[in-house]
């Protein structure tokens, strides 16, 4: 940049490219970063004004009748029994969908270390339901689950199992709409357990066969205690993801039958456009975020420990 | 743990795999099944496994105006928001690869735009798009997407700008180059094939979005994930239907696994492995 410019125009051009390069890297984020506060900021903001007036359909186009009506929303959010219910349906789903993908998908990622014939073959099947529309999951298994013509209640009837209303009866539908989400978990655990073990280092299990330990002793006291960070951000990663559930419910119950599958989502979802009550969604959609920063805060200590810790 | 297997173990590992694959991958099969069943042997119990295959379905379903239109709206949408978050996204993704722009504070926004949940910007879209002209319009969807594809792009492809050597375009740097022309001629070209592996999967997120159409469009606008969810209410008893509208939204996602397995498993987990 130390050539003498020739007219005027070369000046501007050079001091341009000077600016633009010495303000290199803010202008390459520029374009994302206002994109995403326009897509995401402004409309955080509005959502925040939208909880603390009382909007419904009924004054939505009407301006002159919307009032503040302050932290009202949140209150009676907070004194509303059925959001209680939608706080223990969220956590029990959340956590017996976490347990199911955990439990399967570690025992799958161990196996998977072994080498045996067909193992490539089955690593390609196991991304298929990474990467399913979550849609058509809650669609072949309402097709699967069907209490009159279901193959699973076939299937069971084979061993003398009598015939389920899965997706309708009031102790049933839980446990079937968990397992339904957690079948599209499973590979996600697969893989990230089986990429970790297959990279932690090799000679501390040779130290540990040599000095006599078996098998499970190596499991338990060298492979999974190495894998403790690596597991810690995979629950958070399973609590976001299961928080976040919407389409596999709608599409499996709807949130019934009575509501005892009505997740977080869904339960702002029915508020919002089922009964047109636009800020007390907006006040329950806050906590949700709130709820979630609290777990995005966690998991990114998470994956600084793992990262740190050699998880790579 | 490389473990060496005997045969007991192996029977094990094999019954224990089968079981759980079988699982994973039967009930998909079984939507595959239905959708080539004769409409009259779908809905019988006990379920028919022998049947001579009929396409029947699929042309009723590729008939459907709704469905052709929502098949273009999906691909529309999906491509467009894929163009304008790889491209934007590229960009920021090398600046806080290279130089950690932002630090933390941008880290945390970036996964947090990813894990909150769609209702929560849903609900303001709805109302906002109302009043901009936006509502059940492919533009206002593009936006909408674009929440959630920016980031992830964003996201996979710091990894991807990680793993391009510094040395390269601090070669170019030397060899008189600016900064914009060692990013346009040294590091985009190298980065092409992450480009593409992040532009596969920020398609395939896009593809599967539903929430977004379910609440913003389905008069003008319609997408395949939508229709097929109307079509479980529609078609109560009529799910060779059903499955075959499945069966077309699975097929750019079985595509993508076939062609590029190994891309998939390093873009989709390295999240947790790898910070």
């Amino acid at each position: 940049m130390t050539a003498q410019p020739v007219s005027s125009h070369f000046a501007v051009r050079a001091s341009f490219a000077r600016w633009a390069d010495r303000h290199f890297r803010s202008l390459l984020v520029l374009p994302a970063l206002l994109l995403l506060v326009v897509l995401v900021a402004y409309p955080a903001i509005y959502l925040l004004g939208l909880s603390v007036q009382n909007i419904t359909l009924a004054n939505i186009a009407k301006p002159d009748r919307q009032l503040f009506v302050g932290l009202s929303n949140f209150a009676n959010v907070f004194a509303n029994p059925n959001f209680f219910s939608t706080i223990r349906t969220t956590a029990v789903f959340g956590v017996a969908s976490i347990a199911v993908e955990l439990g399967v998908g570690l025992m799958l990622g161990l196996l998977f270390t072994a080498r045996f014939r067909g193992r490539r073959g089955l690593m390609i099947l196991m991304l298929i339901p990474i990467l399913m529309t979550p849609v058509v999951i809650g669609l072949f298994w309402k097709l699967l689950l069907n209490g009159e013509w279901g193959v699973v209640n076939y299937l069971l009837s084979v061993v003398g199992i009598a015939p389920q209303s899965w997706l309708a009866d009031s102790s049933l539908a839980m446990p079937s709409v968990i397992l339904v989400f957690a079948w599209g978990g499973i590979s996600f655990v697969t893989l990230v357990v089986l990429g970790a073990v297959e990279s932690q280092s090799v000679d501390l299990h040779e130290a540990a066969r040599v000095d006599g330990a078996g098998y499970f002793a190596i499991l338990r006291y060298v492979t999974l205690p190495l894998l403790k960070p690596v597991l810690l951000v995979i629950v958070l990663i399973l609590a976001i993801d299961a928080l976040k559930q919407f389409d596999i419910i709608y599409v499996l119950t709807g949130g019934g039958p009575g509501g005892l599958t009505r997740v977080y989502s869904l339960e702002i979802y029915d508020q919002a456009f089922s009964r047109s009550n636009f800020s007390i969604a907006a006040a329950e959609a806050i906590v949700l975020v709130g709820l979630t920063v609290v777990l995005v805060a966690g998991l990114v200590r998470a994956l600084r420990a793992s990262v740190g810790g050699g998880g790579r | 743990m490389i473990m060496k297997a005997g045969t007991r173990q192996l029977v094990l590992i094999y019954g224990l795999i089968g079981l759980v694959v079988g699982w994973l991958v039967l009930p998909a099969l079984w939507m595959l099944l239905t959708s080539i069943k004769p409409p009259a042997l779908v809905a019988t119990n006990p379920p028919t496994f022998l049947f001579s295959p009929t396409s029947a379905n699929f042309t009723a379903v590729l008939g459907a105006k709704e469905v052709v239109g929502s098949i273009r709206d999906t691909v529309v949408i999906s491509i467009a928001t894929t163009v304008l978050s790889v491209t934007i996204g590229s960009f920021a993704a090398y600046s806080i690869a290279r130089f950690s722009t932002g630090g933390t504070p941008v880290f945390f926004f970036l996964i947090l735009v990813q894990a909150i949940p769609s209702v929560v910007l849903g609900l303001p879209f709805f109302v906002m798009f109302r009043q901009l002209g936006l509502y059940d319009t492919i533009p206002g969807l593009v936006l909408a997407y674009t929440t959630v594809s920016l980031p992830f792009a964003i996201w996979l492809l710091v990894a991807f700008f990680d793993d391009i050597p510094r040395e390269l375009e601090e070669a170019a740097l030397v060899d008189g180059c600016s900064r914009w022309g060692a990013l346009f001629r040294v590091v985009m070209p190298l980065a092409r094939p992450g480009l593409a592996v992040a532009g596969i999967l920020t398609f395939m997120s896009a593809w599967n979005q539903f929430f977004f159409a379910l609440v913003l469009a389905g008069q003008n606008v319609r997408t395949l994930p939508q229709v097929a969810s109307n079509y479980i209410s529609t078609y109560t008893l009529d799910w060779g239907k059903v499955a075959a509208a499945g069966v077309l939204l699975l097929i750019p996602p079985v595509i993508v696994v076939l062609v590029m397995q190994r891309h998939i498993v390093r873009g989709l987990t390295f999240g947790a492995v790898k910070g």
